[in-house]
């Protein structure tokens, strides 16, 4: 079996350079840094200065929070440059006289910055561990949080590779790709606000909106995605209200983080289908 | 083997080709020469399966390569005007990559690399990182890498631009060795005399038409109807100068400090009779000789310039 001969060079090319275990080690001292600190935090300020297992979640879900900031920061920084990098070095024309499909080349892109992600995400498993030595945590808690870190991290990954495709300069799509990420994380948020309050004070509807459709409308909001899942294994219900759960005529029992797996697929299918489109021309 | 068939590309209100027929034969050298923005990178783009053609056929063997891009692909070997390099990727490591993108088996690999290297003289160099490389080196690996595939058609544009007379020389000579191994070669150039050497027809282009084609002593006849005789001597300067005035076929004479050029119209044998009768008149000559026209020269009376 051949492998993609993009995603095998890239590889190379990353990991020779100095700046990937570089970024590894400075990813992982901020992750450890803030995991002891919170872990320190949580031990001084316990009123008998004795430490509470109950704790070791606040001190994941803190931990996972960061790990998921570090991702949402550092994926468009690894994918904007892909395409645009190649045309800026001038040597996408090179790629493009080949047997190689377009499809092979975004995703032998997208696939080598996501597997520099993963490698950070894996690495960050002995820091995570920490948490079992007090117990609370399945490991099948850490396996859909990490399933999830994959999904957000190929849907982020893509569209900074589209971003990529589209604009001629890293900068320019660098740029986009945030404006791109920000909107995606906070846009959401403020379309919901203002629909919710034009449904309640408009339409006087006092129920507001129904549970499935604030999951339709801010379901694709990878921050709730994330809080979802954790709520999921933490057993909290936040975002139960959040979303009007209570307001369900047709009783839809997806949960929040299954819908937002699936729009995060669909998102990154279509990233990489434009792409592809684009690249072909 | 390739056949242009009225090409168009059109940007937007700007026609940067415009009709543009010619025919390649097989293990041809064609010279494709033009002022800057003729038009040539953008048909060389067009034939490598770079650029959609606005109008036009482009066929290789009869088929249409414009709908069958597989196939284009498949027998043109692209070398740009200017390219990049990879960082933290070794000479070897490039080619190999290459041979991945065109799906090479990773069994056949080692042999071609080898071959390839040896051919652009880089077999030294295997282990070196390619951005160490210089201008000339990152050349000859473009053209290796443009051959990984074994092309039946090769598409240089500009490769002896920025290179420095030895480097230049050197890609000549590959070239030369590319052509014997009976490689069908399009090859743009700013560089005229090297063409001239090097190509068995040239196209020249302007505007986006193709204003001159054919074999290079073809259109050199055409253009150039008369013969310029150049004649170097040691003395008898007006006594030279006399005996040319009174030839009816000679016309045009110039003058400079030991040297003398003329248009001559006549036969070898009217030269011969030139000559003799020369010497009769006991001119010390060091030079008689007819003077050799150049691509420059065709160039400069076909093309307009930036008119």
């Amino acid at each position: 079996m051949m492998i993609n001969p993009v995603l095998r060079r890239e590889l190379k090319t990353k990991l020779r350079s100095w700046k990937a275990p570089v970024l590894l080690m400075v990813y992982l001292i901020i992750l450890t840094g803030f995991g002891g600190l919170v872990l320190l935090l949580t031990l001084y300020t316990s009123y008998d200065n004795s430490f509470n297992p109950q704790d070791t979640l606040t001190v994941y879900v803190l931990l996972a929070g960061c790990q998921m900031g570090l991702i949402i920061l550092l994926v468009p920084a690894l994918t904007a440059g892909t395409i645009s990098g190649e045309r800026e070095r001038q040597t996408l024309d090179l790629l493009k006289v080949t047997k190689i499909s377009s499809f092979s080349i975004i995703m032998g892109k997208l696939l080598a910055s996501i597997s520099q992600i993963m490698l950070m995400v894996l690495a960050s498993i002995p820091v995570f561990s920490i948490i079992f030595i007090f117990g609370g945590v399945s490991l099948k808690n850490i396996a859909l949080l990490f399933l999830y870190y994959i999904v957000i991290s190929i849907t982020l990954g893509s569209v900074g590779i589209f971003c990529s495709t589209y604009f001629r300069k890293t900068t320019v799509a660098t740029v986009v790709t945030y404006l791109f990420i920000l909107i995606f994380c906070f846009g959401s948020l403020i379309v919901y606000a203002i629909v919710q309050e034009f449904v309640y004070y408009i339409f006087s509807y006092s129920d507001g909106l129904t549970y499935f459709q604030s999951v339709l409308l801010i379901g694709g909001n990878p921050f709730l995605g994330f809080l979802s899942v954790i709520e999921n294994q933490l057993g909290t219900d936040t975002l139960y209200y959040f979303l009007n759960a209570h307001n369900n005529p047709l009783n839809i029992n997806i949960k929040l983080w299954q819908f937002n797996l699936v729009f995060n697929c669909l998102v990154s299918v279509l990233m990489i289908f434009l792409s592809v489109l684009k690249i072909r021309r | 083997m390739l056949e242009i068939k009225n090409l168009y590309k059109r940007y937007g209100k700007f026609l940067a080709v415009n009709n543009l027929s010619l025919s390649i034969a097989e293990g041809e050298i064609f010279g494709f020469v033009g002022p800057n923005g003729a038009g040539k990178t953008t048909t060389m783009k067009i034939v490598a399966g770079l650029l959609k053609a606005s109008g036009g056929q482009v066929l290789i063997n009869g088929i249409n390569v414009i709908s069958h891009p597989g196939k284009l692909r498949e027998k043109i070997g692209y070398m740009p005007d200017f390219f990049g390099v990879y960082d933290n990727l070794k000479v070897d490591e490039y080619m190999d990559f290459y041979a991945g993108m065109y799906k090479i088996p990773y069994k056949d690999r080692p042999a071609i690399i080898d071959n390839l290297l040896e051919i652009v003289d880089l077999s030294h160099k295997r282990d070196a990182y390619v951005d160490s490389l210089s201008r000339g080196m990152k050349q000859r690996l473009c053209l290796a890498r443009s051959l990984i595939h074994d092309p039946d058609i090769l598409i240089l544009d500009e490769p002896a631009s920025g290179l420095d007379p030895r480097a230049r020389i050197e890609m000549k000579e590959i070239l030369k060795q590319l052509r014997t191994l009976g490689k069908t070669i399009i090859i743009s150039s700013h560089i005229l005399p090297e063409l001239a050497e090097l190509c068995t027809s040239i196209g020249i282009i302007e505007n986006g038409q193709m204003v001159a084609c054919g074999k290079v002593n073809e259109i050199m006849q055409q253009l150039t109807h008369k013969r310029i005789i150049k004649i170097r001597l040691l003395d008898k300067m007006e006594e030279l100068i006399r005996i040319l005035q009174e030839q009816p076929d000679i016309h045009n004479i110039f003058e400079k400090t030991d040297e003398v050029e003329f248009e001559f119209d006549g036969d070898d044998i009217r030269l011969s009779q030139l000559l003799k009768q020369i010497m009769e008149k006991d001119v010390l000559l060091t030079a008689f000789h007819e003077k050799e026209g150049n691509l420059e020269d065709i160039f400069m009376k076909i093309t307009k310039g930036g008119e």
